[in-house]
């Protein structure tokens, strides 16, 4: 399983590694998705974000969003045994916002844009590369919707609503065991009914590293 | 005593706030060719929400007009433009997209701006 965890963190010698997250699996597949829309011919003239938070202007229009929504996470197994993992799904959204005061043919262009998006799920190097692995795209919601809920705001706008739904597999926390033996330090004592200074012991010290992966 | 709302409440409204405006009957008076008569235009913010309540910032604009001064009262599919006024700049060209009238004799229409298509239909 590929795992997305950076584990290069290490505060001196003898403390173990941290396992320090870079971007979760979740945020992963986003960016895979993201990167990937914005080099299809489709969104060349398009702006992009993937932060909900951003007001989106009029001038920002044609406008690609690419938004992580939720993740869901489901016991794997027994949920009280072994190991710490979960059954993974992420939803993500996506919002192709255009402008066109003819609403048949704004219709068509959100249309065309889906068949775009769905490129995604041609592309094999996105649930197959070596950053992030999807199981299956196990759900989606398209939607047409068109303005404000009076339809009365001044720019005739028309966004493309898609909601998908990937199974990103099983994802793992194991345990992190901090490995406190340090130094294995030795000596004989030989032989053990006479006189040890008699004989030539050994003695021998073991440095170890600690928790080295 | 009732009020004539119309003659003395929007006319004299009108005479102060109200500025030209070139209407393309469309929808109302198809074939018939552009006339200029007059109207208050007023434009606010609205937020309308996209996926996952992220926001698209518009605005919410509208022409008031004296149902009076109407031969026939535009429609929904009509066409007007806000042309230079005085020191007023140019504001564009509309297509009206919803008319409400408040029974007192002045009709609210909502409009909605003439824009370039983006993206342009070439793929």
């Amino acid at each position: 399983m590929v795992q997305p965890f950076k584990k290069d963190l290490r505060l001196y010698g003898k403390t173990p590694k941290v396992r320090s997250t870079r971007r979760s699996y979740s945020m992963l597949v986003r960016d895979g998705m993201f990167d990937r829309l914005k080099l299809m011919p489709f969104f060349t003239m398009f702006n992009f974000s993937t932060k909900k938070d951003v007001t989106i202007q009029p001038q920002s229009i044609p406008f690609c969003g690419v938004y992580f929504l939720q993740e869901f996470m489901a016991p794997d197994g027994d949920a009280n045994a072994g190991d710490v993992r979960f059954r993974t799904s992420a939803r993500y959204g996506f919002s192709i916002i255009i402008q066109n005061n003819d609403p048949d043919q704004a219709e068509y262009t959100l249309d065309k844009a889906f068949q775009a998006l769905s490129g995604l799920f041609s592309d094999p190097t996105l649930y197959n590369n070596k950053q992030f692995q999807i199981q299956a795209f196990s759900g989606g919601l398209r939607q047409h919707v068109y303005g404000h809920v009076g339809q009365d705001n001044q720019t005739p706008i028309a966004e493309l609503r898609f909601e998908l739904t990937c199974d990103l597999g099983v994802i793992e926390y194991p345990p992190f065991t901090e490995d406190d033996l340090e130094v294995i330090h030795w000596e004989t004592a030989f032989p053990v009914d006479g006189d040890p200074s008699q004989v030539q012991q050994v003695i021998a010290e073991y440095d170890l590293e600690q928790n080295n992966e | 005593m009732a009020i004539d709302f119309s003659k003395q409440v929007y006319i004299p409204a009108f005479n102060t706030f109200a500025r030209p405006v070139v209407f393309t009957p469309a929808a109302s008076q198809p074939g018939q060719p552009a006339y200029t008569k007059r109207g208050i235009y007023s434009t606010q913010p609205l937020d309308i929400a996209a996926e996952d309540n992220s926001i698209f910032s518009d605005q919410i604009t509208v022409l008031d007009v004296v149902e009076e001064e109407f031969a026939v009262i535009p429609l929904q599919g009509d066409l007007l433009t806000i042309p230079a006024y005085l020191t007023l700049p140019s504001l564009g060209d509309f297509e009206i997209i919803d008319g409400k009238t408040n029974g007192g004799g002045q009709t609210s229409f909502n409009l909605r701006q003439i824009v370039s298509t983006k993206p342009l239909d070439n793929f």
